[in-house]
Parts: structure tokens; C-alpha cells; sequence
């Protein structure tokens, strides 16, 4: 008897079923590969499904390909002044979008003040500080035209950019404070004279200074207009009381975030996935009215339906914070579901002044293509 | 950077693939991938093409995106001269 069961069962397969869709994952699944869930502990599903064949069994590709990938990527901007910008990125991996926001903040080059050659110092800021604070002064020059400069080139007017800081309180007059704005550029080069040993009388020839400018960088055509100044002219770099100081010359050269933070062309860039809350049940009336008081950034509103009764809706899911404050107390966790959308992110750059921040953001994308043509002709 | 091994891992030829930093303080990465029988660095080199081409692709599409919305600004901002000019003319004409 038991074989005779055994003969007539037929193999019975899901997929037979009439209204379940196929090459679709089912909607719990969908929900742990795209979204991750924040519960009130910890979030959970964070990672990304990497494995191309992680689907197999239910006939879905995870592969990614390109022309799917073009199909599905969009950008969308939000904000854009002259030095910050708020832009969508839809359809990327986690992984790609912090690669950029990483170079954003360490490997694109700018201009800053490295070599401070100091003439004179009778303030109270001693020469390093002094040094150290203006390094950190952001300078509003295109470092792109610029070259890299090595140990043993020599500075010129391809790699160096030179300003000149001289400031006098005199005696009887009240403290004056130094701002950014008394560093003068010197198109020239340097004006300091190095002291040379061999005392060559010639009178004739230039006396040799701390760089070796050919020509002059107010011959470039980009400065013509705009000479190198620093972005903000009303920081503070010291305070001078009666009877002091200061004249010095500094140097700035290129180079990038990871060597020194002077360098990094962002204040900061970062980036947050999009949040999508959902009210899994009808919340109604006075439990509609407590949940909107909780949120403290009004994600939520209260919509009436007639006849006095009030529905609470999700009007603005782009402003949560996730501070979980929805969630907190008995039950509210069966009622309202937070969720992150994996592949959205809201990228937020903001530009210290060098370069405004759409070329940032393309600049770091060249740099990683170019990391990427490194890595192929070592390989081949 | 480490985003072509997560590029390959994609990759359908690609059984299993990973990197590690043995130390911090000298940049050495330490990559391994396994392939279903293609030879294993002509799957890494196809990981960092396709790299290239979503950097590319990602570019462009930026690059639009700015376009359209500064275009889009600017239109915004004409409307609102022309807004504010015809609201000027119609109460003149009353």
C-alpha cells in the first residue's frame, strides 16, 4: 500500500502554481536584497548579495552586467551651490559609492601652504603654530594646473605658488588681528635672498631667491583675471599686540588628503542611504496623533478620513534620522517598519573653495578609473 | 581600489574571490580569485574593465544631471522675472 502511494505521487513543483510570478524573487526575499531593515536593536541584512549565484535556484541572475547596469543607474540632483551640492546616486553599489566618497576625501589633489620661510616673528604665536595655521588656509587656485612638486625638483613657477605675509602693529596703536586676507600673492616668485657662500661679486646677475621662477605665473591666462588669493578672506591667522611683527613667505605646494588633511579639497563629503518607512497596520486617531508628536523631524502626518476619524501617512521618509524615536515603546515596532533602500544614496560634498563641487565629484571618478588602468597594465 | 573584487565576485566565472591587508602600515593587498576554469587573471583584468566602463558610464550620467538641473534652474529663474513683470502689467491695466 505504502508504494502504491509512493508510484502515484507526482513530483509537485512551485512553479507550477498559476499566480506565482516567475524570473521574480518572492516579495520577503526582495525585501532582504534590497533593503536593510533597522530594528531597534541593531539593522540587519546590511550586506550586499554578492554571490553571482546566489538566486540559482529560483532561475534569477545576481550577476551584474553593464548594460543592466546603465539601464538602471540614475543620478538625481537636489541642491547645487557654488560650494556645496546635494545629489542622488540610484542603482550603485555601496561599495562603488564609498570608494568615491574615500577619494573624495584623500586622493584628489589641491593646493596648500607647505614651506613657511620665516623673515621676522615677534608676535606671541610661535613659528610653528604659525606655520600649521596657515597651512590649513584653504587657497582658491585650480590645482590641476599645477605639477606635482618631488624632493628634487626644484620650485618653479609649474609647482609652487608663493605668498608673502607682512604685518607691523606699531607702538601706541591698539592690537590688530591678522586676517587671511593680508596674504599677497607674489606672481614673481620669492622675493627672500638666499645668502650664497661664495661671495661671486656679480652685481650684474639676479641675486638667487628660494625659487626659480621662469616666467612670471601672471602670464598664465587663468590668472589673468583671477589672481590666487585664499578662498575666505576673514580668517583668523594671529593677533598682534603694540611693537610686533610679522614677516614671512610661504610656499604652497600640491599634494593630497592622505599625506595631510590641509590637502583634502572637501570640508567633508558623505553620503546616506535613502530611508523608506512603512506603517505596516492602520494607525488611527489618538495612536495617529502620538505617532506624529514622536517623530522629531515630521516624518509623519495625520490625514482625515471623514467623519471625524484621522490616519496617520508617511509624508516626508527623506528627512528620518532613523533616532528610532517611532519605534520606542511597547508594540510601535508591529506598526511601523524602518528600512533603508540599499542601492540609494543621498550624496552630500562640500567643496573648502578650490574647485566647486560637480568637477570634485568628476575628478574623483577619473581618479578611479585611473587606479583601475594601473592595476590592468600591471596585470597584462 | 577593492571595488574590482567585488566586480568579479559578480562575475558568474568566478567561484571565489577576496583581499586582505597582511599589515596597515605597508600598502601591500593581498588578492586571491577562483575561477570556474578561465585563467584567473584574465577574469581580474575583465573585473577592472568593467570597473572602467560603470566609471565612465557613472561620469556621463552625472554630468547630465548637472546640465539638466542648471538648465532647469535657470528656467526657474526666468519664470519668476516674467512672474513677477506680467503680475506688475495686470494690475496697471486694472
Amino acid at each position: 500500500m505504502a508504494e502504491g502511494a509512493g508510484e502515484e505521487k507526482k513530483k509537485f513543483s512551485i512553479w507550477d502554481l498559476p499566480d506565482v510570478p516567475v524570473g521574480q524573487l518572492p516579495p520577503h526575499l526582495e525585501l532582504q536584497r534590497s533593503r536593510v531593515s533597522c530594528n531597534k536593536d541593531a539593522p540587519i541584512h546590511t550586506e550586499s548579495i554578492q554571490y553571482s549565484g546566489a538566486y540559482a535556484s529560483m532561475g534569477i541572475d545576481n550577476s551584474s552586467r553593464l548594460d543592466r547596469f546603465s539601464n538602471n543607474f540614475r543620478v538625481e540632483v537636489v541642491r547645487l551651490n557654488e560650494d556645496d551640492m546635494e545629489f542622488d546616486m540610484i542603482g550603485i553599489d555601496a561599495a562603488i559609492a564609498n570608494s568615491f566618497r574615500r577619494i573624495l576625501i584623500a586622493e584628489l589633489p589641491t593646493m596648500a601652504i607647505e614651506k613657511v620661510l620665516i623673515a621676522n616673528n615677534t608676535s606671541i604665536i610661535q613659528d610653528e603654530v604659525l606655520a600649521h595655521r596657515l597651512g590649513l588656509v584653504p587657497i582658491r587656485v585650480d590645482p590641476r594646473l599645477f605639477d606635482y612638486l618631488s624632493e628634487n625638483d626644484q620650485p618653479n613657477e609649474k609647482n609652487t605658488v608663493v605668498f608673502k605675509l607682512h604685518v607691523q602693529c606699531k607702538r601706541g596703536s591698539p592690537r590688530i588681528t591678522v586676517k587671511s586676507d593680508a596674504l599677497k600673492w607674489l606672481p614673481n616668485g620669492s622675493e627672500l635672498v638666499k645668502e650664497t657662500r661664495n661671495a661671486t661679486s656679480d652685481s650684474s646677475s639676479k641675486p638667487e631667491t628660494y625659487t626659480y621662477f621662469g616666467c612670471s605665473q601672471e602670464t598664465i591666462p587663468e590668472f589673468v583675471k583671477n589672481p590666487i588669493i585664499p578662498k575666505y578672506p576673514d580668517i583668523i591667522i594671529a593677533k598682534l599686540g603694540p611693537g610686533q611683527e610679522i614677516e614671512l613667505e610661504a610656499h604652497a605646494v600640491k599634494g593630497i588628503g592622505k599625506t595631510h588633511a590641509k590637502w583634502s579639497p572637501v570640508a567633508t563629503a558623505w553620503y546616506r542611504m535613502l530611508p523608506e518607512v512603512v506603517l505596516l497596520e492602520d494607525i488611527e486617531d489618538d495612536l495617529a496623533e502620538e505617532l506624529k508628536s514622536k517623530c522629531p523631524v515630521n516624518v509623519f502626518d495625520i490625514e482625515d478620513l471623514g467623519k471625524g476619524r484621522r490616519r496617520a501617512t508617511v509624508a516626508r521618509p527623506r528627512a528620518c534620522t532613523l533616532c528610532r524615536e517611532c519605534i520606542r515603546g511597547d508594540d510601535w515596532e508591529k506598526r511601523v517598519a524602518l528600512r533603508r533602500v540599499k542601492d540609494h544614496f543621498i550624496f552630500t560634498i562640500e567643496s573648502t573653495g578650490a574647485l566647486p563641487p560637480e568637477v570634485l565629484f568628476t575628478e574623483a571618478v577619473k581618479i578611479l578609473e585611473d587606479k583601475c588602468e594601473r592595476v590592468i597594465t600591471e596585470l597584462s | 581600489m577593492k571595488r574590482p573584487i567585488f566586480n568579479s565576485n559578480k562575475s558568474p566565472r568566478v567561484t571565489f574571490c577576496g583581499y586582505s591587508i597582511p599589515h596597515p602600515s605597508e600598502a601591500r593587498v593581498n588578492i586571491r580569485v577562483q575561477t570556474t576554469g578561465d585563467p584567473a587573471r584574465e577574469v581580474l583584468k575583465d573585473a577592472c574593465q568593467n570597473l572602467m566602463l560603470m566609471c565612465r558610464n557613472v561620469r556621463c550620467t552625472f554630468d547630465k544631471a548637472v546640465e539638466d538641473f542648471k538648465a532647469s534652474n535657470a528656467v526657474k529663474a526666468m519664470k519668476i522675472d516674467s512672474q513677477d513683470s506680467s503680475g506688475d502689467d495686470s494690475e496697471e491695466s486694472e
